[in-house]
């Protein structure tokens, strides 16, 4: 069996090769599985009671398994997490037998998100690049820009993409890091490597640009709502916030107000690096 | 009067924090600050039945020294009802 390392977490992958998308490759290792994804059968999602939420799919949540339903012409109709199993286990309901590995990496991923957060790992839903050998991301609802702004840093600054989609931070960890991911939505660009995270931009579509600091606990409000997460199961909203305000305290964030040109880039650099500057003087 | 009961009261790194639970998260619910006045009308919101009750309950807490001061007390908890009522926090 094929084990993955994901920001410490090792997951064996209990399916054929052909079902293993080439974007997990770079997070292979050695050890013994923690967690397990395999392949079931439908009858394994029909259960009923537990608590019902809607979001781009449709969760519901029972003491002891999560399931996760896609939509009906999807090749992954669902999937199954039992994380309490002795060895927890997500189980991925196909379609069919045709290999759809893709498919399978991104259904499984939220279920691998709620198992990374029961160890203090939250995901990040950000565009990011590196600069100055630090992680720079830039997080805003689909459809703001964030990769339109991660290409200017790469256009004006000649930055290097980290991932198109998300990262993943250890909550309290120092200095702060940004883990790489094999997700990244539908950019492409993902790097296995971790480095350290340079601070958090909240981007808001404007007619000028602008960075302004975000601190206390708009900063961290901010910060836990753009984690992709258990936030909707009662108090989770709250314990991931007083998870993750250590790390919200140590790392620079701002609001950018920003257009689509070059000159967005521009702010947002010189405010990224007058912030390194301030955290580097107090160091 | 009866708290929205899709927001939650919580100690969030030592501040006292109105949060949204369940769906109410997922469909953008705002995070609130309270300074402890405001803390406090919330928890006693819990179990007010109405706002004379209330009113009362903040008297005896607040200890107002004039009726003056009685007079601010409860014009500024009307106000901070009728805020939450506009948030939709508070249903009468």
């Amino acid at each position: 069996m094929r084990v993955i390392d994901v920001t410490g977490l090792r997951i064996g992958l209990d399916v054929p090769d052909a079902w293993i998308d080439p974007g997990f490759h770079p997070y292979f290792t050695a050890g013994a599985p923690e967690a397990c994804v395999r392949l079931g059968a439908a009858e394994l999602l029909q259960r009923s009671g537990g608590e019902t939420y809607e979001m781009e799919e449709r969760v519901t949540v029972w003491p002891d398994a999560v399931r996760m339903l896609y939509r009906e012409d999807e090749r992954i109709i669902g999937t199954l997490l039992r994380p309490d199993a002795p060895l927890p286990e997500i189980i991925a309901v196909a379609k069919d037998d045709a290999p759809a590995p893709f498919e399978l990496m991104d259904a499984i991923k939220g279920s691998v998100y709620c198992l990374l957060q029961r160890r203090g790992v939250y995901v990040l839903h950000s565009a990011s690049v590196i600069l100055d050998g630090r992680v720079y991301a830039f997080s805003a609802p689909s459809g703001t820009g964030k990769t339109t702004h991660a290409a200017l840093w790469r256009k004006v600054f000649g930055a290097e993409d980290f991932n198109g989609d998300q990262l993943a931070v250890i909550a309290g960890e120092r200095p702060v890091t940004a883990h790489g991911l094999p997700w990244c939505g539908s950019s492409g660009i993902a790097r296995a490597e971790a480095l350290p995270l340079g601070g958090v931009f909240f981007l808001e579509r404007g007619k000028e640009n602008r960075a302004e600091p975000v601190d206390g606990l708009q900063k961290l409000a901010l910060l836990a709502q753009r984690m992709v997460a258990d936030h909707f199961t009662p108090g989770a909203l709250g314990r991931t916030m007083n998870e993750l305000a250590p790390t919200a305290q140590a790392l620079p964030c701002a609001r950018l107000t920003c257009t689509m040109e070059d000159a967005a880039a521009r702010v947002a650099v010189a405010y990224a690096r007058r912030a390194m500057r301030q955290e580097e003087g107090c160091a | 009067m009866k708290l929205n009961d899709t927001y939650q009261l919580e100690q969030i790194a030592g501040r006292q924090v109105l949060l949204p639970q369940g769906q109410a998260v997922i469909d953008g619910g705002m995070v609130y600050q309270l300074n402890d006045t405001a803390a406090w009308v919330l928890g006693a919101l819990r179990d007010a039945p109405d706002e004379a009750t209330l009113l009362r309950r903040a008297a005896e807490e607040f200890l107002p020294a004039s009726p003056a001061e009685q007079a601010t007390l409860e014009t500024e908890i009307r106000a901070f009802c009728d805020t939450l009522r506009k948030l939709r926090l508070l249903e009468d």
